[in-house]
């Protein structure tokens, strides 16, 4: 969306930050904030079928960097998140309270600067509960501060392949992005979704 | 078949080294799906808060080694959250029912205590809370007493406040000693919503060390945005665990407040159940949260939920608790056969009275539940 909105820097891809070992002390917020850690961070989530946090911080991320006055581009970016990670059934949807959801649905300002902000709070602290610790023990953590020290060694990147270990999970492996199954759920008849 | 022939055509091709390299990776690769095949697989289901996560818990406490040092000391953060995010719903819920009650004065909170009730909410609703001192314990405990909260507590149904409010807020002068390393039982109540799936392995290995079965368990978000990532876990499953907090009947859904949480449940169990990958799967149900039911039963009428509305209590006490036990335990035998086809009603279904925070009765319902899958197991090899 970020690129289809012409927003520069659009986070995932770009890689010009500066490379330095992330301390896990920090909280999880400021360190979501390193792109690079971020990556590993989502690739770790997908992994165990909780990327939708992590990609909607990634996003709330891009719509921070729009400026306040440019309030069309703010609407269709807001309007992106929503449609993507709030509505009910939505393809990436978050696991928020029924009270942070509302306030964002029944909003009369889709250009407020704090629209996603307590969602955002529930989503870095879900985050931080559930996922962070399993983080810091997984291969995607000890590969990502392997690629930090080759970067400063000014050695060349692999690919990471091969690395996918997680405390998590062992025998799952769900694709990359664990919502695209609409062929599981029509064969099993899952479609029947208990949602009202 | 196809396979088999091309592989075999690759062998004549290549030099015998590397042939028997190609044959021991594929004997390793057999012998562990071999290994594979004897694993159970065990799925923990349920609607949110239902109690999963703390089976999956007592699980590791059990059958693994348990929770070292640093595991414990892991949870202190989580502990923390769980009384500035509790204390806060709680003050902000008073605030609120202060303003838009029938009944409002006795939710003001008092002159002394209001201070410290703004100065919380804002902690509350921070990224990072700060370290819980003596002085923010002090605090916490004198807004905790005020009677407006307590009176805000008294219908925290209405609220999303956790299961672990009142067992934390007793015990804040402890979880604010500078030595603090949470005990087994702080780890239990503490309140982590899952999201995503997390597995153990595990043998249950009992004093007469005779199961020897191994289980891999796998513990979900209950949420309903979790549920769709269920169906990555459906296949080869031996049984679906499934949770249902029966002292649930008079709260709403922590993620659509307009469902009442049993009809949730309703609904979901029978979706379940109807799931053609289970056709051969047992479930196993555990009413759980019994030690909540047992007292909120005596204060809280059983037909507030519609599931339930055509209840009728006979009488008081232990035995009206029991009468309404069998009555929620009777709708959900019938919720089973209803939607069982008939083909499958040969399938294990058993009800177990569970209170995940009680290890012993964690224990003693784990080696029943072993006990019901060996016998499954052997009357399925034709020795039974």
């Amino acid at each position: 969306m970020g690129q289809a909105l012409g927003i520069p820097d659009s986070g995932v891809l770009a890689q010009s930050e500066p490379i330095s070992r992330i301390d896990p002390n920090e909280p999880l917020d400021k360190l979501l904030m390193n792109k690079k850690f971020r990556q590993s961070f989502m690739a770790f989530s997908d992994s165990c079928l909780a990327g939708e946090s992590v990609h909607f911080f990634d996003e709330v991320h891009e719509l921070s960097k729009i400026s306040e006055n440019d309030c069309v581009r703010r609407i269709y970016m807001a309007r992106h998140i929503i449609e993507k990670y709030i509505v009910a059934g939505a393809a990436m949807e978050i696991n928020i309270s029924h009270r942070s959801k509302q306030e964002i649905l029944s909003t009369s300002n889709l250009a407020r600067a704090d629209l996603f902000h307590n969602a955002l709070n529930e989503i870095v602290q879900l985050m931080k509960t559930n996922l962070a610790k399993d983080y810091w023990s997984s291969m995607f953590f000890l590969k990502f501060q392997e690629e930090c020290d080759m970067r400063c060694n000014g050695y060349e990147l692999e690919q990471m392949t091969g690395w996918n270990y997680s405390p998590r999970l062992s025998s799952v492996h769900g694709t990359d992005d664990p919502f695209h199954q609409d062929h599981l759920l029509k064969n099993s008849e899952c479609g029947n979704d208990t949602d009202s | 078949m196809g396979l088999v022939c091309s592989r075999n055509r690759r062998y004549r091709d290549s030099d015998p080294e590397e042939n028997a390299q190609a044959a021991e990776i594929e004997r390793r690769i057999e012998s562990e799906t071999k290994a594979e095949k004897h694993i159970q697989k065990l799925l923990l289901l349920g609607a949110g808060e239902s109690g999963k996560s703390t089976i999956f818990k007592q699980i590791k406490l059990l059958f693994q080694t348990g929770f070292d040092e640093a595991e414990l000391r892991s949870y202190t953060p989580v502990i923390f959250a769980n009384v500035y995010q509790t204390i806060k719903v709680l003050h902000d819920g008073a605030k609120e029912l202060a303003q838009n009650d029938l009944n409002s004065a006795k939710y003001v909170i008092s002159d002394e205590s209001k201070d410290i009730g703004e100065k919380l909410s804002e902690i509350g609703s921070r990224l990072d809370y700060p370290h819980l001192t003596k002085d923010l314990a002090k605090e916490i405990e004198t807004l905790w007493e005020d009677a407006a909260i307590q009176e805000t507590y008294a219908r925290g149904n209405e609220l999303q406040v956790p299961d672990c409010t009142k067992y934390f807020m007793e015990n804040l002068q402890r979880l604010s000693d500078a030595n603090y390393v949470p005990t087994k039982g702080d780890v239990l109540y503490a309140r982590v919503r899952t999201t995503g799936v997390v597995e153990i392995q595990f043998s249950p290995v009992g004093e007469n060390k005779r199961s020897g079965e191994v289980y891999r368990l796998f513990d979900v978000g209950g949420q309903r945005n979790e549920r769709r990532k269920w169906i990555h876990l459906f296949e080869g499953v031996t049984a679906v665990i499934f949770c249902a907090a029966i002292s649930e009947y008079d709260q709403t859904l922590f993620e659509d407040e307009s469902k009442n949480r049993l009809m949730e449940t309703k609904e979901l169990f029978e979706w379940i159940l109807k799931q053609p990958c289970f056709e051969k799967t047992s479930f196993m149900l555990f009413l759980n949260k019994f030690d909540i039911f047992e007292k909120k039963i005596l204060n809280v009428p059983l037909n507030v939920c519609e599931w339930f509305k055509d209840y009728q209590p006979v009488s008081s006490g232990k035995q009206e608790i029991e009468h309404a036990y069998e009555f929620v335990k009777k709708k959900f035998e019938e919720l089973y056969f209803q939607s069982s086809a008939p083909d499958r009603v040969d399938r294990v279904f058993k009800i177990y009275r569970t209170t995940a925070l009680d290890q012993k009765v964690v224990k003693k319902t784990f080696k029943l539940v072993d006990e019901t899958l060996r016998r499954r197991n052997l009357f399925e090899a034709g020795l039974l």
